[in-house]
């Protein structure tokens, strides 16, 4: 039913904006931030390593880094994203309807989702796709390999399409255990009655974890579908511009190899640093004119690295190798190009 | 009521020995034994088990995720560690005790208005000074602290103000309902069976929707209002509906002898049923009222679907943190008991109310 109700809803709040919103404007929604003193920004509520509240009640995670990125380059203080926890429906409704300025929120970027004018699509952060988990006790380390495989996946969900598409482009047979419970899902996997669970690889990094040895099952390398999960923002030149240039700021960082702990030394000997760096981090570069025609803080890029950190950071912090989460960075395409993933940072001068 | 048929036709039973009484009532035949013993053993093991996991075997102390595993019953760590998210979300933690105060004012009212049996202006004024002041709590500005914002109000904030206060807003507009619809003249009447039949045949989580993603775009900008309220309103309108079925039943078990007593006093109508009719009909209908208390109090977990975070959604946010995903157990039993132990005390405060004004229904017991 929820879903029936919350696409009535987004439909109904799409044809209203579309007859309302012809007015896409450069600036407007920036003014209202600048003159707000705060960016509002929506995140996922309950996504473990992702997005969740710590116990002192303030949002953290990968995907709120984000709207601290957008605070940062802005204000030049990342403590002034105002991080709102909402379900997924409801986040593209509260952004079309204007209440909320951007969403991290692990947002699929979608044709028709891009064709709607309330939403702006920006960058996309994190590269999902649906893989598959097995115990290490089936000695499989392929997905080739799962031929006649029983496998759980979520009753309604693209998922099963997805699956249905693969194993049948491969000819390989198998069996669909649908369970739409995420919990009852996991209790059929773990207990035995499936062999194979397949979900987004973020999300199944998590549901290892539930195991009761998390040890005894692996994340297979193999991805059947693309999940770009991208920044959406209020439609706003200044804005989308302001995000998605931060953004490049976080993977140029990585690239050169300046993070959070350095950025203080590297700046106060730019001179000898390489050009790309000087270019980066100079104030009297194209960084400068680009901070005064967009309105942002002038010496965002050095904001954005020295208060959240360069993309690298911000991935090992929450979801990495080295957290609960465990996501091995280098098995997934959120790599730079230099090292043979789709993260392309794209050049400032 | 004193006709023949309804005298006892047995004497009631002596308990002269205990175990003859125990034996009458869970042994009398070989089947009601065996079906009586399976039943206790299974649930002895029941509660040695739950014990087991929540008692004997449990982690008791605070501390990391580390010493849940070393327990193999409940880690009730996790509680010491997320008891602020479980009750109160993402409400900023330096004024976590504008709602703990604001929550805990409401509830001494609500137990010192059950104590003294709701007089009916005492519970008015104290319930809008409730209101009022969990009000100025959460928001701030009234009481010059500073503003925490609606959608901030999470956990046991957004239950009190919702649950408890759209019963009490409900309660008078159920009674006017009640009264259009069963004494009013014909077009009030028609109006209020239409909006009682309308509302109690709508889904309570359309309308939530509507008017929380739907309306705001029909208005103009200026007319934009926090989700919160609108919350609140539709559960007002909701639970009036309800209330109002309610005491319609209540309404017609009062013996029409008792309006026509009330007019030969020559009472004006407002006194005649504020005074006599109200009383009684009410009264009767305890039970169903209680009913749609708890049905309704419960039910405010609906708005987790506009995105307000009640409860079950904040316990959800405790056990997402990354290293806690295991203590989901945990979370949802302690929700249960919170829901458990909130219900039961209405469910005990109507029986107690039930048996006060059985007195002057003349039904006692």
């Amino acid at each position: 039913m929820r879903n029936c109700l919350s696409r009535l809803a987004v439909a109904t709040a799409l044809v209203i904006t579309a007859a309302a919103a012809s007015s896409a404007s450069a600036g407007e929604v920036m003014d209202h931030i600048r003159s707000n003193g705060k960016i509002v920004c929506l995140v996922n509520s309950n996504s473990p390593g992702f997005s969740v509240p710590g116990s002192d009640g303030v949002y953290s995670g990968f995907n709120p880094d984000f709207c601290r990125m957008a605070a940062a380059a802005i204000f030049g203080d990342a403590a002034k994203a105002d991080i709102r926890g909402i379900g997924f429906s409801d986040s593209m409704k509260t952004i079309v309807a204007g209440d909320a300025d951007m969403a991290s929120r692990s947002i699929t970027r979608t044709g028709p989702r891009d064709a709607d004018p309330g939403m702006a699509f920006v960058v996309t952060t994190f590269y999902d796709g649906q893989g598959f988990m097995v115990p290490k006790s089936l000695g499989v380390t392929r997905a080739g390999q799962l031929d006649g495989a029983t496998i759980c996946a979520e009753e309604g969900s693209t998922s099963l399409l997805n699956i249905a598409d693969w194993f049948t482009d491969k000819k390989l047979s198998y069996k669909v255990e649908n369970i739409a419970d995420k919990t009852a899902r996991l209790q059929a996997f773990f207990g035995g009655k499936c062999d194979v669970m397949s979900s987004d690889f973020s999300a199944l990094a998590a549901d290892r974890l539930l195991a009761k040895n998390p040890a005894d099952f692996m994340i297979l390398p193999d991805i059947i579908s693309s999940e770009p999960l991208t920044l959406v923002a209020r439609p706003d030149q200044e804005l989308e511009e302001t995000l998605f240039w931060s953004f490049q700021v976080m993977l140029a960082a990585e690239q050169y190899g300046v993070t959070s702990r350095n950025i203080n030394e590297v700046v106060t000997d730019l001179d000898k640093q390489p050009k790309a760096v000087q270019r980066l981090f100079g104030r009297d570069s194209a960084m400068g004119d680009m901070a005064t025609k967009i309105g942002i803080n002038q010496d965002w890029a050095i904001q954005i690295i020295r208060q959240v950190g360069n993309y690298g950071e911000v991935f090992e912090r929450s979801i990495g190798a080295d957290t609960p989460l465990g996501i091995i960075r280098k098995d997934t395409p959120n790599r730079l190009w230099k090292d043979g993933g789709l993260l392309y940072p794209y050049p400032i001068q | 009521m004193t006709q023949l048929e309804c005298l006892p036709t047995r004497m009631p039973r002596q308990f002269g020995q205990w175990w003859a009484g125990l034996r009458q009532q869970y042994f009398p035949t070989r089947g009601a034994t065996l079906i009586n013993l399976l039943l206790g053993v299974l649930s002895l093991a029941g509660l040695g088990a739950a014990l087991d996991w929540g008692i004997f075997s449990a982690a008791w102390l605070p501390g990391g995720p580390e010493i849940c595993a070393a327990h193999s019953g409940a880690c009730w760590a996790f509680l010491w560690e997320k008891w602020q998210v479980i009750l109160l979300g993402a409400f900023p933690r330096n004024a976590m005790w504008r709602p703990l105060l604001g929550v805990g004012v409401v509830v001494i009212v609500l137990v010192t208005l059950a104590r003294l049996r709701w007089p009916a202006r005492t519970s008015i004024v104290m319930l809008a000074v409730a209101f009022a002041g969990l009000f100025a709590l959460l928001d701030g500005r009234p009481l010059g602290l500073e503003q925490v914002e609606m959608v901030r109000w999470h956990g046991i904030a957004v239950v009190t103000f919702l649950g408890v206060f759209s019963l009490f807003a409900a309660f008078p507009v159920g009674i006017l309902l009640a009264l259009m619809r069963v004494d009013g003249p014909p077009l009030l009447s028609w109006l209020a069976t239409g909006y009682v039949e309308v509302v109690r045949a709508v889904p309570l989580v359309t309308v939530l929707f509507f008017g929380v993603f739907v309306l705001p775009l029909l208005l103009p900008p200026s007319l934009k209002y926090p989700p919160l309220l609108v919350t609140l309103l539709a559960l007002i309108l909701f639970n009036a509906a309800y209330f109002a079925e309610d005491i319609r039943g209540g309404l017609q078990a009062v013996p029409r002898g008792q309006y026509q007593a009330a007019e030969s006093l020559g009472l004006g109508y407002l006194a005649r049923i504020r005074c006599i009719i109200l009383p009684q009909a009410i009264s009767v209908a305890i039970p169903a009222l209680t009913n749609t208390i708890i049905g309704a109090f419960k039910d405010t977990s609906l708005v987790a679907m506009v995105g307000i975070f009640d409860l079950l959604a904040t316990t959800r946010m405790a056990f997402s943190d990354p290293v806690w995903q295991r203590q989901a157990p945990e979370g949802l039993v302690i929700v249960g008991l919170l829901y458990l132990g909130a219900c039961w005390a209405i469910a005990r405060h109507s029986r107690t109310m039930e048996r006060h004004v059985a007195g002057w229904l003349g039904n006692g017991r």
